[in-house]
């Protein structure tokens, strides 16, 4: 997958994933994995510039906890802008993937 | 045993370099990689494997650095606060005021470097204009790619330059390749008269009038075409037409011309010979006045002749074509050959050989090797000096100069001094250029057309002298720490060694070998000036024996014999200087097949006694014999020895040239005079023969008492004037036409002379520098040894020591390459002063000498100075 697209999709996809509730890097790296099934392939050098603009920019917000293991771990949850954030890039892919099913769909023969 | 907690302290101090992570960021990385650790771990990997993949997964520190920064900042590639700026505008002056302040504290150092630079690359401007002078020479022509000069080649390989008058005419009526044919006579004199206005020109071109339509001399008045249509047609140069017609339009006005004694009409103007054309003329006629009979000769080979093919015949096969021709008309034994030569090449390659394009690839070499020394130097005496601005480069880095600037910094600023050597140069040049003319001669223009390459390739070399220069410092002080660059005292490492040996040896065989060669060409021509010719060639007044003195010749010499003063007075056909001739003889008993080939010229009675040239045999000519009017020779020591050892004297000699009356064909020997030499010394001694006959003698020679000189011409001119009055009077002394004939091996000398100084100097100048750079070094060392008790003298010593095998090498190599290229030129003389072995070490002590005083100045600064000043600092 190329690169643009990957970098595009990056903010709506953390701001989905982080719709269920608040997570960290690493997590968000396997779930995009997962959900993908290992064909998109973030790497920390773009997931975490990406989540600190998105962080500047007020979509989400970061804390550090301390967890079961004694470690520090950046946690970052959704902002109100963030969700409404969410909404008009729904929107947008929506819109985006309606008309490339309708441009796929095989059309009615054309009568006449 | 692998320690997972040290690895990732180790991998978070190598983040911690990058200046865009903050600690917050490599923290939450660092929680990553505990996480991603992790997660490896529990599917099965080592600790280690697991850090390592996680490592190589997370990436270079730098990649993820530079990513963050562009969350931060909004233009895309913009400079990161923590890099400086690729130019800070406010700097520009800061650098101009530390670069001038650095020539400023080193004033006699720096004024050494860019003088010594600005005199290498003038050296080279000045010798390459001499060499783009002697390169022009003929390629002004349009016609140039088809323009060819007939030469003439013996079967054992020699050629010459001349061919024989009936060729021509023939290769362009039988050959279709032949468009225009011309042959030259260059040498016409003749008194020229328009009314009172009377001069001797001895620049009369005699030729065809294919002369106009193949070379391109441009027309003031008049045109090729017609220029030459009829026989009594003259072309006048523009000064010619000045000297006889000031303003007026000398076209269809008419000249007189004493030879061949009729009045010429002037057809044509044209500009002024350009000084880079081998063909020179202030007039022109046509070459019908040699005589028909001399036109049509087969065997004759005194003409210069030029031939311009139709383009895209191919030169090869035309040779080719032509070889046979003599062998045709001539018989089928006949021996030369034709064949052509470029024209543009002829110049270059006299004869057929290489003759200028070599003094041209020598001097040449020369301009580059000192042009080289020169750079060599810049480099050298540059790096030793920006070796004292380490500081300056420690507090610039200190205060957050990046490595880029510095680079920028002294990259440009030895480019800005390389560049104004170079103008020092350029401008310096034209100032010079008349001394540089006047020292050697020469009539040299600095920036004539088609300077673009030398411009270019000075532009080159300064740019890579600059940047090279400005090398040491840019890169390698730019590298060092900034503890090492702001120590108190820094030495520049010890590298680099090789580099100044290899200088060492460049100066100095340069230096010696043109010092050489300068003693050895000035020897030579002391020699050759000297040299005893088997005549005397002092005192005597040679004038030109016109056709008005020609008959009354006797008169003339009785009047002059009279004069107090005079000593001797004859004449000749030729001077004995410059014989050209050489006929074929035989007799009966001629072991030999062919003819025997000698020299020969005709004289007058007493010149024997006039140029003090001993009869060994025999008798000299005499009035006294009747017989010696027709029938009487005289033959040297060397034809002697064609007759084996038997008595020359009385022998009968049949002529076997053509050209001379039949009655005149059979000569008795009477004498044999002492072998002489009747050419340049480049020449040996040949055979020769004179007689007397009186057609063609045009020299008349006047063998003077030395300290009457000055009573003694004005008698010569009354004489002249009265049994020539048409005449203008004019002289020469035959030991200047002597000198004249080494013109060119003493302009070469006289280069040789500039050149060697010049590379002295340069070579002075790098030494110093060198000098300057060894005691800088060796300061401590030095000190140390002097308060341990060394002498001044053993510290000179010392520092010498280094650099003797290499001057010893260079020296070796001077002297090599000075043999074989004297032993070659000295070759060109059949007499040569022999190379005496004394003057290589006496070239090499010479070069001692200047570096000693050069060097020893600096040296002796160093050993000299108190101990202590140079201790204390550390």
């Amino acid at each position: 997958m190329s690169k643009t697209l990957i970098a595009a999709t990056a903010k709506p996809m953390v701001l989905s994933l982080l719709l269920k509730g608040e997570s960290y890097g690493y997590r968000i790296l396997m779930e995009v994995t997962e959900l993908s099934g290992g064909t998109i392939d973030w790497s920390e050098a773009l997931l975490y510039p990406v989540l600190h603009r998105m962080e500047k920019d007020g979509l989400i917000r970061a804390r550090w906890k301390t967890t079961d293991e004694n470690r520090m771990r950046k946690y970052y949850s959704l902002t109100d802008a963030g969700r409404r954030e969410l909404e008009v890039e729904k929107q947008h892919w929506l819109r985006i993937h309606g008309a490339f099913v309708r441009l796929w769909t095989p059309a009615e023969p054309a009568e006449g | 045993m692998f320690d997972l907690e040290k690895a990732i302290a180790d991998w978070r101090k190598s983040l911690m370099s990058n200046p865009s992570l903050e600690p917050g960021y490599i923290a939450e990385i660092e929680s990553h990689l505990r996480d991603r650790i992790d997660g490896l771990i529990a599917r099965g990997r080592t600790q280690e494997q697991a850090f390592g993949e996680s490592i190589r997964v997370l990436g270079e520190s730098g990649v993820i650095g530079s990513e963050f920064h562009k969350v931060y900042t909004i233009r895309r590639g913009s400079r990161p606060s923590w890099q400086a700026p690729r130019f800070v505008p406010g700097l520009a002056w800061n650098y101009f005021r530390t670069g001038a302040r650095a020539i400023r504290r080193n004033k006699s150092f720096s004024t050494i470097n860019i003088v010594g630079l600005a005199l290498g690359m003038l050296s080279f401007l000045l010798i390459m204009a001499w060499v783009r002078n002697e390169l022009s020479y003929d390629r002004f022509h349009k016609n140039r790619e088809d323009l060819y000069m007939i030469l003439s080649r013996a079967p054992e390989g020699r050629s010459w330059s001349t061919t024989t008058y009936a060729l021509p005419p023939v290769l362009k009526a039988e050959y279709p390749e032949v468009a225009d044919f011309a042959r030259v006579w260059p040498w016409h004199g003749s008194l020229v008269k328009n009314g009172a206005i009377r001069f001797q020109e001895d620049a009369i071109t005699l030729t065809d009038p294919g002369f106009f339509r193949m070379f391109t001399f441009p027309f003031v008045r008049g045109n090729p075409e017609t220029a030459l249509r009829e026989k009594n047609c003259l072309v006048l140069t523009e000064d010619a037409a000045k000297r006889y017609f000031g303003a007026e339009d000398p076209v269809g006005k008419t000249l007189y011309l004493a030879e061949p004694g009729l009045d010429f009409r002037v057809t044509a103007v044209v500009k002024n010979v350009p000084p880079n054309s081998s063909l020179r003329f202030d007039m022109v006629t046509r070459v019908e006045w040699l005589g028909e009979d001399r036109l049509a000769r087969w065997e004759e080979f005194v003409a210069y002749a030029y031939v311009r093919l139709r383009p895209g015949v191919s030169v090869g096969d035309f040779n080719q074509k032509i070889s046979g021709i003599f062998q045709e008309r001539i018989n089928p034994n006949y021996q030369p050959k034709p064949f052509l030569q470029p024209f543009s090449e002829s110049y270059l390659y006299r004869d057929g050989r290489p003759g200028n394009i070599l003094r041209v690839i020598l001097f040449s070499s020369i301009a580059a090797l000192i042009l080289l020394m020169a750079c060599v130097n810049f480099l050298n005496l540059s790096t030793i000096q920006s070796a004292q601005r380490t500081r300056e480069v420690g507090l610039r880095k200190s205060i957050g100069a990046g490595r880029a600037q510095i680079v920028r910094q002294f990259l440009g600023e030895s480019l800005l001094t390389s560049f104004l050597a170079m103008a020092l140069a350029v401008g310096a040049a034209p100032l010079l250029l008349p001394a540089f003319n006047r020292l050697a001669r020469t009539n040299l223009v600095l920036f004539g057309p088609n300077m673009g390459g030398l411009i270019l390739l000075l532009v080159l070399t300064a740019s890579i002298v600059g940047l090279a220069a400005g090398s040491y410092p840019a890169f390698y002080l730019s590298s060092l720490k900034l503890v090492q660059l702001l120590r108190r005292r820094f030495t520049p490492a010890a590298g680099g060694g090789v580099f100044r040996k290899i200088l060492i040896v460049i100066q100095f065989s340069t230096s010696v070998a043109l010092i050489l060669c300068a003693i050895i060409i000035a020897r030579q021509l002391r020699f050759l000036r000297a040299f005893d010719l088997g005549f005397n060639r002092d005192q005597i007044v040679t004038i030109y024996c016109n056709p008005q003195l020609h008959p009354r010749y006797d008169s003339f010499k009785e009047q002059l014999r009279a004069v107090p003063g005079v000593l001797h007075v004859t004449r000749a056909a030729q001077r004995p200087l410059d014989v050209g001739q050489v006929i074929a003889v035989d007799w009966d008993g001629n072991p030999d097949p062919d003819p025997f080939r000698i020299g020969y010229t005709m004289i007058d009675y007493d010149f024997f006694e006039t140029f003090e040239m001993p009869i060994v045999r025999g008798r000299a000519l005499s009035a006294a014999f009747p017989q010696d009017e027709t029938e009487s020779c005289i033959i040297n020591e060397t034809a002697a020895k064609m007759f084996g050892g038997e008595d020359p004297i009385g022998r009968m000699l049949y002529w076997s040239q053509g050209a001379i009356d039949p009655k005149l064909r059979n000569v008795r020997i009477v004498g044999v005079v002492k072998d002489f030499y009747d050419r340049s010394l480049r020449e040996g001694i040949r055979p020769f023969i004179f007689r007397k006959y009186l057609p063609w003698l045009q020299f008349a020679f006047i063998k003077v008492d030395k300290n009457r000189v000055s009573e003694v011409l004005p008698a010569i001119r009354e004489a002249f004037e009265k049994f020539s009055p048409d005449y203008l009077f004019g002289y020469e002394f035959l030991d200047d036409a002597f000198n004249r004939q080494y013109r060119n091996e003493t302009q070469q000398g006289r280069l040789f002379n500039v050149f060697s100084f010049l590379a002295i100097v340069i070579a002075a100048l790098g030494l110093f520098g060198l000098a300057a750079f060894t005691a800088q070094k060796k300061t401590k060392e030095l000190s140390i040894r002097k308060v341990l008790g060394a002498s001044a003298s053993e510290l000179i010593i010392l520092m010498a020591k280094e650099y003797l095998v290499w001057i010893a090498v260079a020296n070796a190599a001077a002297w090599t390459a000075a043999f074989f290229f004297l032993r070659q030129w000295l070759n060109q003389f059949a007499e040569r002063t022999p190379l005496d072995p004394l003057v290589f070490p006496l070239a090499s002590a010479a070069m001692l000498i200047v570096v000693l005083s050069v060097v020893g100045f600096k040296t002796v600064r160093a050993a000299r100075a108190n101990p202590v000043d140079a201790l204390r600092v550390e």
